[in-house]
C-alpha cells in the first residue's frame, strides 16, 4: 500500500495495487493459525487484523481511484488540481452481498470554515 | 558468509497456557545475536520464525508505550530498551513481571493497578463552577511551574515499579509507587486544586504509609521518575495535614 497508494499516487499504480490486493485477499482466507488458546492469542489477533487491513486497503484503493483530483493527503500526480466541482463530497465504501465493494457519495456538511484551496508559502 | 555461521544467543522463556498448564515452565529458543537487537527483537524473532504461539505484550519499540515490561534475568525491564548483547553469551531468562497474576506466557494481568489508579484522581481538579462550562477557560502555566512536576509526569504505566516493590509483593492492598507518583504529579501542578481529595486516599492504611522506603521503584524506572521521593514527600504532606487538622479550625487548613 505504501507503493500503490501513498500520499503521492497515480491511477495506474493504484490499479496495480488492486491486482496485488486481490491475490492477498485470496491468500488470507487460507491462513493457518497454530495457536488454539483462548487467552491472549496474539497470533489469532494478528490474523484478524490482517484480514481487516486488507478490507481497508480495498476501500482506500477503490475511493482513491475514483477521486480524480488532488486533495489533502490524496495527491494524484496524474490529477494535480483540486476539483470541487466533481469531488467536494465524501466517498463511502459499502460491501455488496456478493462481497464486492460499492462506492456511494455523501454530501459534505460545511460549517464554520468554508472549503478552499490550501496554498502554502505563497 | 552464510547466516548459519552468525552468532546466536539462547532465550529461556517462561511459558504458561492457563487451559493446559498447571504451572509455568521454560522453553528455550536460539535467536540471532545482533548488536542492535533488544530482548523484544529476540522475542519477535521467536514469534515470527520459531514458535507463533508465544504471547507477549508490546507496541512502540521505543520506550514510550510501556507495554513490554518483563523480567529479564531476574530484573524488571522494558524489553525494547534491553539489549541482547549485554547478556552475551547467554542464556537470557525472560519471565513475566513479578507481583502480578500471569494471564498467559509473558503477559500479566494488571487489573489491580487499573483499579487503583483512578482512586488518586490523576487529573486536574478545579472548583465545581468550572466543571460544566465550555472548555474555553485556559489555565496558563509558566515553564518554571511546569518544571516543578515535570519529572513525575514522565510515567508510562509500565508496571516495572510494582514488579520491583517488595511491599506490593507482600501486601497487594498497597496503592503502589506509580499511583502515588501520579498523585504527586497533579498535586504539584499549579493548575490543580485537588490535593485535599487525594490526601484522604493516600493517607489511608494502604496509601503512602505502607511504604518502607526500599527505593527499588526509583531504581528500576525506565523514565527516571522518582516514585520513592514522591512517596516520602507525600508522607510529610499527610503528616502535616493531620497535625493541622488537630490544631487549626476547618477554614484555615
Amino acid at each position: 500500500m505504501e507503493g500503490a497508494a501513498g500520499i503521492f499516487r497515480t491511477g495506474p499504480e493504484m490499479e496495480k495495487g488492486a491486482e496485488t490486493l486481490t491475490e492477498l485477499q485470496e491468500r488470507v482466507g487460507k491462513v493457518g493459525i497454530a495457536d488454539t488458546s483462548r487467552s491472549f492469542n496474539t497470533e489469532l489477533l494478528a490474523a484478524l487484523e490482517l484480514a481487516n487491513m486488507l478490507d481497508l486497503s480495498e476501500s482506500i484503493l477503490a475511493a482513491g481511484r475514483q477521486r480524480e483530483e488532488s486533495r489533502g493527503a490524496h495527491q494524484r500526480t496524474d490529477f494535480p488540481a483540486r476539483d470541487d466541482e466533481r469531488f467536494l463530497t465524501h466517498l463511502l465504501v459499502h460491501r455488496n452481498p456478493d462481497g464486492t465493494s460499492r462506492i456511494e457519495r455523501h454530501p459534505v456538511s460545511i460549517t464554520r470554515w468554508p472549503p478552499g484551496e490550501r496554498v502554502y508559502g505563497r | 558468509m552464510t547466516s548459519s555461521t552468525a552468532e546466536t544467543i539462547r532465550l529461556r522463556v517462561s511459558r504458561y497456557r492457563p487451559e493446559t498448564d498447571s504451572a509455568p515452565h521454560f522453553e528455550e529458543y536460539d535467536v540471532p545475536l545482533r548488536k542492535e537487537w533488544t530482548v523484544l527483537d529476540g522475542l519477535n524473532h521467536v514469534k515470527n520464525e520459531i514458535d507463533t504461539t508465544l504471547s507477549f505484550r508490546w507496541s512502540c519499540r521505543m520506550g514510550i508505550c510501556g507495554s513490554c515490561g518483563m523480567t529479564v534475568d531476574g530484573e524488571p525491564k522494558l524489553t525494547c530498551g534491553t539489549f541482547l548483547s549485554d547478556y552475551a553469551p547467554g542464556p537470557v531468562t525472560v519471565e513475566p513481571l513479578a507481583n502480578f497474576p500471569v494471564a498467559r506466557d509473558l503477559v500479566v494481568d494488571i487489573t489491580d493497578f487499573l483499579q487503583k489508579l483512578p482512586r488518586v484522581s490523576p487529573w486536574i481538579i478545579r472548583p465545581d463552577e468550572h466543571r460544566d462550562v465550555e472548555p474555553e477557560v485556559e489555565y496558563l502555566q509558566t515553564p518554571g511551574q511546569l518544571d516543578v512536576y515535570r519529572q513525575f509526569s514522565m510515567c508510562i504505566n509500565c508496571m516495572l515499579c510494582y514488579s520491583a516493590c517488595p511491599v506490593y509483593g507482600l501486601d497487594p492492598e498497597f496503592i503502589g509507587p506509580a499511583a502515588i507518583a501520579l498523585a504527586e504529579r497533579y498535586d504539584l501542578d499549579s493548575r490543580d486544586q485537588g490535593t485535599s481529595q487525594r490526601i484522604d486516599v493516600l493517607g489511608a492504611h494502604d496509601g503512602v504509609w505502607a511504604c518502607t522506603f526500599v527505593g527499588e521503584c526509583t531504581k528500576v524506572c525506565p523514565k527516571h521518575v522518582d516514585p520513592a521521593s514522591a512517596i516520602q514527600r507525600y508522607k510529610l504532606k499527610t503528616a502535616l495535614h493531620t497535625v493541622k487538622a488537630f490544631l487549626l479550625p476547618r477554614g484555615a487548613r
